[in-house]
């Protein structure tokens, strides 16, 4: 098992960071009955995910972390059959309905009634278990177990309008037997209503300390010598992403097997994804050069990226990343700003190609605007 | 009376061509025209009935007519009967064959042997043709007045009636000079009056435009005009002005013409037929020297027709006398024909005073309504009708298409005669009646029909062939044409006539056409099922046939439109048909294919495409006969185009200018041609009724027939927009017109060079271009693509490129309108649908205005690299899709959810996981064995090995065959791969991943093979934690009370040592803890069958069940597995009931 996931925290006590957070998610957990539709939002690698997985843990207890793969087949109003990979226990499913596209609200409707139609077999074993309770473990959490099941639907912002125009009724409606947790990255492209009816859960990036620390403690598990140096510095590439800093740590593991297998040295190259290493390489050369012959190379460049399926809005935001690199500060904001109009315009329209383009195109005008005031 | 000429005319032609072939020309329509005697038996029943009681009996006249015609005719009837019934009282002739041809198309028809006398090379074969079509129809159609038969037929006419019209229109309306016409007219009172020859021939032809507009038209014209049915005659003469219909108008049953004089009054020209013997002569010369133009024949010929004709009609007449003389009502009928043929032959200009005095009021108000709903009717029907299909060609010669393209369609179409028609033999002409036929009509064509004497030649060559196949046929060869034109392909573009060219092709050959087009199913089966019934029916019919000595119609398929949508798998099934063989020598021989079930090509079939070259038809076009139907000579349809317009009713002042300009502007379109004209028409003639209107001219008091200018309203057509055919552009002009500066806006230039924002003030009118070519293209999707293809490619002034960054702005704007991910898409779907209608194009106007150029750019109209990307892109999904799937349950939830997070860091980091690495803990030798491996190795392939676990990856070895030469080049090592294939998702050109080591292939192996065996090993646990926690359960037989189910599985397999102990133990029995480990072991085990193996308890040994679990028979619980992903609630209930 990858180390991201062998080191995962599984209860909210286990969380290092954002202490307050996991307070507050404790006092919720602690009231299951009371437990609102949740949304978390976040960026990548900040741990929602964990978060999420930690809470329906202390909920339902270690039931929840029973998982098991589902393949489902739902056959939309107009014969198409979509399938959706789900991963269930028998507290909650969880699942991007994003996956089926533009059928997701089919998806989002059947599945939210089958779950909400049924109780959740937790009320059983409580009735059950009314008269003779006095295991340790089970004792804390029964009294207070929740009588409802969980969808954990991931990857909300992708979900098309519909879809999640769809959850709003079915959210209050079935809100007795089932909650909801939505996981997304950006909440504003989760429609208001939805907003509405949930309760916020930000789940900021980690800061590079933390990170480090999480690392440390990974390295330690794994009786792996970290020196600070390298843990500090893979927490700085990762960008606060915590599942990347865990994977180029144990990238570093595998690579460096010089001396001994479990002594990381603090110059330890940290490695980089080629797409990352292909978009600086793309931004170098919008920098260096600006021209239609430029653009349409780094429409060549663009191709590859989104075939390789890199998310539009990834290759724009690395890019932008890069780019600030090497730009002076009074075009920085500029720049930020129609960077930010092109994500809007790629979230809104069909061919990602074109906004991207089209951001470049702007980028080397700013740019070469820039140049020439410089000079002249 | 016109009319009365009808039968003549018809009679003359049918006539006529007896005379000269004495018989039918088989060659050619040896199907078509079985002896016209042969169906006499059939008709007379029909026609007697007619006959009887006619009088007002026109073919479409109905029962309650004929009961009325009973009665005696009245002066008045007779008038109308004359007209109408003339042709009939012919035709009814049961003894002529010549008239029973003659009775289906009674109207107008004889309008094409006015064709043939013409003299228009092809004519005479086209009347010829007509004739035999018109029997057949007649012999088809079993009653004349089937409605459809009746159409058809009408359309026949007009359309051979428009030609003639055109003639017509050419010497007289179209010269309209006053003197000329003025000129005319007076000729022409002198001619009748002094009924010399030229008068003869004017008046002819005068007669037949008469006859054919009262005829087409009248009725159409007839329905505004007229209110009485007496109209119906005076319509025809009434014409124009408000006329005193006594004395001014011509009188009834006068044979008289409408002319018009230079000041638009119309005046009627008193006309005489009677002078057709003899006078002719002396004024011959002139009128060769006159007429010969018009023509195409010396007057003396068709005098001498003429007179043949007349001749027969009175020795017709009197044949009739002698058979229905003796009837009473037959009589006065004969008396009115009487009158009539007098009429006729003395060309008196006698008036129907009289008879009209006899009339029974009575009857003739009856005849009236009648007549007049009859009328009313056929108007009606004859004016939804769209002039495309009234006026469609109906033979060979009448195709607009290029001659020698049909002649050629004919000549592959033949090429099947030898096996389709063998049994046929006798009904084909031999070479030697070929020859003759062509020496007739040499001298009876003076020049002789070229074209078509080379096709009978031909044929007559082809006939030989035919002859030849068939002898070899006997030693059993396939006599069906070669295999590479089996089928035969017409292509081009819409509305140049390939469907019409197929259908008359098809008849004309002896076939009946069978459509199948696109509203057809065309699927593969639904086809070939079709095209094979299609085969055989007419084998068995050709069989009945060849017995019966009567000539059946094979089938020939004409698919239509093949170039759809659905084409594909239909083709693929056809090509199956084309290249099948016949199957056995016995079966090719006699009566092909009786018993053969196999399905081959035993009937030509016609493919209809616009282009030849879609990629749905590429498989049939090694098997077809490929012909390009081009657009037709501009001058030729503008001709035809007249001639419509004449038949009609309709005139062009302008001439032809004006129908040039309108068959430029589609293009050479016959079709939208003809849709156009009958738009300007239908307009005009609204026009002109109102303009009536309001002169106070009451519809009712004069006549219908009104011959209508439609060339303002043409006129207005052809200006409003730019091309009557809508500018269908294609992308390469659309994009073309974006990009490309339009010559007039060059002043713009100079404004240019200053700033962008100054050049931003293009010319109006050339955004106005650009908005309406874009609009026309009409595919703004695609126009988008291209712009975007094209915008870096076009190189226009852009130091700053900040046209290029606001030309991107446009498109990416612009892209966000036709995406459905925008609030509008979601919520009005018209809203988005017009914004899109309206943002794009005003994109491209947007991009014109950046970035057009001078010069011609160059351009690129595929947008092959977006939807290439889209689709390899799709591919790389279901790549990640897999290896999501792959991942363990655990690492799904975790590292696997989202697919961002897993193509941006999961699996490019997956890879450097499974790098070779560096050092002596590398995995960079490559071994053949674990066992040689050192012991940092072996730690590290076992952390290979269980990364490519957690993974779900595995490696697999690349079969790429032993023809294929990378495998020397690179090396083994492109041998072996991930399996899915995630390494192909971080390749990035340009990038290189040598600080990512790769693991050698021969280590790879073993590393698969160590995932394998650790997979299993995974599974062998699982199986043996789920049968160690169901022991201990077991064990704990004395538990007091049952598990929680739900709890169970959990503390079951994954801490089963922990867990365990801590379960729930009570008083209960084994039982009942089985119960409780069953319950929670259904909802993970797939099978019933399984969970029942896992027995609760082994040590009793006493009797087992039967499925080898060991478990006691008495204690096996069977129950359903219900599969769901989710647990159904199940209601909490004593074991106790359960057991037992």
């Amino acid at each position: 098992m990858l180390w991201v996931d062998k080191h995962r925290p599984s209860r909210l006590s286990q969380l290092t960071y954002h202490t307050t957070l996991t307070q507050r998610l404790e006092s919720l957990a602690a009231d299951p009955g009371g437990l609102p539709h949740l949304l978390f939002y976040g960026p990548p690698g900040a741990g929602k995910k964990t978060r999420i997985m930690s809470l329906l843990r202390q909920v339902f207890g270690p039931g929840a972390e029973r998982l098991r793969l589902d393949k489902r087949t739902f056959t939309t109003p107009t014969k198409r059959t979509v399938d959706i990979n789900m991963i269930t226990s028998n507290y909650h499913i969880e699942m991007a309905p994003g996956d089926a596209g533009l059928n997701d609200r089919f998806v989002i409707q059947d599945v939210i009634k089958e779950m909400a139609s049924s109780k959740n077999i937790a009320t059983v074993g409580m009735y059950k278990e009314k008269s003779g309770t006095n295991d340790d473990d089970t004792a804390k959490n029964t009294k207070k177990k929740a009588d409802y099941k969980v969808v954990v639907l991931v990857e909300v912002d992708k979900l098309t309008r519909q879809a999640q125009a769809a959850l709003r009724r079915t959210m209050e409606k079935y809100s007795a037997s089932c909650r909801l947790i939505l996981c997304c990255n950006n909440p504003s492209k989760v429609i208001d209503p939805v907003r509405s009816r949930c309760l916020g859960i930000r789940v900021a990036a980690p800061n590079v300390d933390e990170i480090a620390a999480v690392l440390k403690v990974v390295a330690r598990k794994e009786s792996i010598s970290l020196p600070d140096e390298l843990a500090i510095n893979i927490s700085r590439e990762s960008n606060r992403n915590l599942r990347r800093a865990l994977l180029m740590l144990e990238s570093c593991h595998v690579t460096a097997r010089d001396e001994s297998p479990n002594a990381l040295k603090a110059t330890q190259p940290v490695p980089h994804t080629d797409w990352e290493r292909y978009i600086s390489q793309l931004a170098k050369e919008i920098v260096k050069e600006q021209s239609p012959q430029r653009l349409m190379a780094t429409r060549e460049k663009l191709y590859e990226l989104l075939i390789n399926c890199i998310p539009a809005q990834v290759i724009l935001k690395t890019l932008v990343m890069e780019l600030l690199n090497s730009l002076d500060d009074s075009i920085k904001g500029e720049v930020i700003t129609w960077a930010a109009f092109y994500e809007h315009r790629i979230s809104l329209g069909s061919k990602e190609i074109f906004h991207l383009e089209a951001f470049i195109a702007k980028f080397m005008a700013i740019y070469k605007k820039y140049l020439a005031d410089l000079f002249a | 009376m016109n009319d009365y000429d009808e039968p003549d005319m018809d009679d003359m032609i049918n006539d006529y061509i007896a005379d000269q072939e004495e018989g039918p020309p088989e060659d050619e329509e040896f199907d078509e025209a079985p002896d016209p005697y042969e169906f006499e038996e059939k008709q007379p029943v029909n026609n007697i009935n007619t006959n009887n009681n006619n009088n007002n009996g026109v073919m479409n006249d109905n029962a309650a007519n004929n009961d009325t015609a009973a009665e005696p005719p009245t002066s008045d009837d007779q008038d109308e009967d004359e007209e109408d019934d003339v042709p009939k009282v012919i035709s009814t002739d049961a003894t002529s064959p010549v008239a029973v041809s003659s009775l289906p198309r009674n109207n107008g028809n004889d309008i094409y042997g006015f064709e043939r006398f013409t003299g228009v090379t092809g004519w005479r074969s086209t009347a010829n043709t007509m004739t035999k079509a018109q029997l057949k129809q007649s012999k088809n159609g079993a009653t004349v007045m089937e409605a459809t038969g009746w159409k058809k037929k009408k359309k026949e006419e007009v359309l051979n009636n428009s030609d003639d019209i055109s003639m017509n229109d050419d010497d007289s309306s179209i010269m309209d000079t006053d003197e000329m016409d003025n000129g005319r007219v007076r000729s022409k009172r002198e001619m009748n009056s002094s009924n010399n020859g030229p008068a003869v021939a004017d008046a002819q032809l005068v007669r037949f435009r008469e006859r054919q507009e009262k005829e087409c038209l009248g009725r159409t014209w007839g329905m505004v005009a007229a209110t009485n049915w007496c109209g119906m005659n005076e319509e025809r003469f009434v014409h124009g002005k408000k006329t005193n219909m006594d004395s001014s108008l011509p009188r009834l049953g006068e044979d008289s013409m409408a002319v018009t004089i230079a000041n638009g009054t119309r005046t009627f020209v008193k006309r005489s037929t009677r002078t057709i013997v003899g006078e002719v002569s002396s004024n011959k010369a002139d009128e060769d020297d006159k007429e010969i133009n018009l023509l195409g024949l010396p007057m003396s010929e068709l005098i001498r027709r003429a007179d043949i004709i007349q001749k027969r009609a009175i020795r017709r007449k009197l044949e009739r006398e002698e058979r229905y003389g003796k009837k009473a009502d037959a009589v006065k009928e004969d008396n009115a024909m009487d009158e009539t043929d007098t009429n006729k032959e003395n060309d008196t200009s006698e008036d129907k005073e009289v008879p009209e005095q006899i009339v029974k009021p009575k009857t003739k108000e009856e005849i009236k309504r009648q007549l007049e709903a009859e009328k009313h009717r056929r108007e009606v029907q004859f004016q939804q009708r769209l002039w495309v299909d009234k006026h469609a060609p109906t033979t060979i010669s009448h195709l607009l298409s290029d001659e020698r393209t049909n002649r050629e369609v004919l000549r592959a179409l033949r090429g099947w005669d030898p096996y389709v028609f063998k049994k046929d033999a006798p009904a084909r002409p031999t070479p030697a009646y070929t020859r003759k036929y062509q020496g007739q009509q040499q001298q009876y064509n003076g020049k002789g029909n070229s074209s078509k004497g080379q096709d009978d030649k031909n044929r007559g060559k082809e006939k030989k062939n035919g002859d030849d196949d068939e002898n070899v046929n006997n030693q059993k060869v396939d006599l069906r044409p070669d295999e590479r034109s089996r089928v035969i392909l017409l292509s081009g573009p819409p509305g140049v006539g390939k469907s019409t060219l197929a259908h008359i092709v098809c008849k004309h050959a002896g076939y009946r056409p069978i459509e199948v087009n696109a509203s057809d199913e065309r699927s593969a089966s639904a086809l070939t099922e079709r095209v094979t019934r299609a085969m055989e029916s007419s084998t068995l019919k050709m069989g009945e046939d060849s017995k019966s000595g009567k000539a059946g119609k094979p089938n020939c398929i004409i698919l239509d439109e093949v170039d759809g949508a659905d084409a594909k798998s239909s083709i693929a099934a056809l090509v199956n048909i084309v290249r099948a063989d016949i199957p056995g020598p016995s079966k090719s021989g006699g009566k092909k294919g009786k018993g053969a079930r196999s399905t081959y090509l035993r009937r030509p079939i016609i493919l209809i495409c616009n282009h030849k070259h879609a990629p749905a038809l590429r498989p049939i076009l090694p098997y077809a006969k490929q012909f390009d139907v081009q657009p037709p000579n501009p001058e030729r349809l503008a001709g035809r185009l007249r001639a419509v317009l004449s038949a009609e009713r309709m005139s062009v002042v302008a001439g032809g200018m004006l129908l040039h300009r309108l068959v430029a502007s589609t293009g050479g379109d016959i079709r939208s041609c003809l849709y156009a004209l009958q738009f300007a028409s239908a307009r005009a003639r609204e026009l002109t009724m109102k303009k009536r209107e309001r002169d106070g001219i009451q519809p009712g008091e004069d006549s219908g027939v009104i011959m209508c200018d439609i060339s303002s309203t043409l006129m207005k057509a052809l200006d409003k927009s730019t091309g009557l055919k809508d500018m269908q552009g294609d992308v390469a002009g659309t994009v073309a017109t974006v990009f490309r500066k339009k010559k007039s806006s060059g002043k713009n230039k100079r404004q240019k060079t200053a700033t962008g924002a100054s050049s931003l003030v293009a010319s109006d009118n050339a955004v106005d271009f650009v908005l309406e070519s874009v609009n026309h293209f009409g595919d703004n999707s695609k126009t988008l693509d291209c712009l975007f293809m094209n915008v870096n490619r076009v190189s226009y002034v852009d130091p700053t490129l900040d046209r290029c960054s606001v030309a991107f702005e446009w498109l990416s704007e612009a892209d966000t309108f036709r995406s459905h991910k925008s609030n509008v898409a979601m919520n009005n779907s018209a809203e988005h649908h017009s914004m899109q209608k309206f943002y794009i194009p005003t994109a491209a106007a947007a991009i014109h205005v950046l970035c057009c150029v001078e010069t011609k750019p160059d351009l690129t109209f595929s947008t092959r690299p977006l939807s290439d990307m889209n689709y390899q892109n799709q591919a790389n999904v279901s790549l990640v899709q897999r290896f999501v799937e792959g991942l363990a349950p655990r690492a799904r939830s975790g590292v696997g959810g989202g697919t961002n997070n897993v193509v941006a860091d999961v699996i490019p980091y997956s890879l450097w996981l499974l790098s070779a690495g560096d050092g002596k803990h590398s995995l960079s030798k490559p071994v053949s064995s674990v066992e040689m491996l050192s012991v940092e190795e072996k730690v590290a392939f076992s952390a290979h090995v269980a990364t490519l676990r957690a993974l779900g990856l595995t490696y697999i070895k690349e079969d790429f065959g032993f023809n294929n030469a990378r495998n020397f080049d690179n090396g083994p090592n492109e041998n072996v791969r991930l399996e899915p294939e995630i390494d192909k998702l971080v390749k990035f050109e340009g990038i290189d991943n040598t600080g990512r080591k790769q693991v050698p292939a021969l280590l790879k192996e073993l590393l698969a093979h160590g995932a394998t065996v650790a997979a299993l090993r995974e599974r062998e646990l699982e199986a043996k934690e789920a049968q160690d926690a169901s022991e201990k359960v077991a064990l704990k037989k004395d538990a007091p009370k049952e598990v929680s189910p739900s709890k169970l599985p959990f503390k079951a397999s994954t801490t089963p040592a922990k867990s365990l102990p801590k379960l729930k133990t009570g008083n209960n029995s084994a039982a009942k803890n089985f119960l409780g480990k069953r319950a929670a072991k259904a909802k993970e085990a797939k099978s019933a069958k399984r969970a029942a193996r896992v027995g609760f308890d082994r040590s009793k040994k006493t009797k087992f069940a039967n499925t080898g679990s060991g478990v006691e028979l008495a204690k096996v619980i069977r129950f359903k597995y219900q599969k769901g992903f989710s647990q159904a609630v199940r209601a909490p209930c004593p074991l106790e009931d359960l057991i037992n």
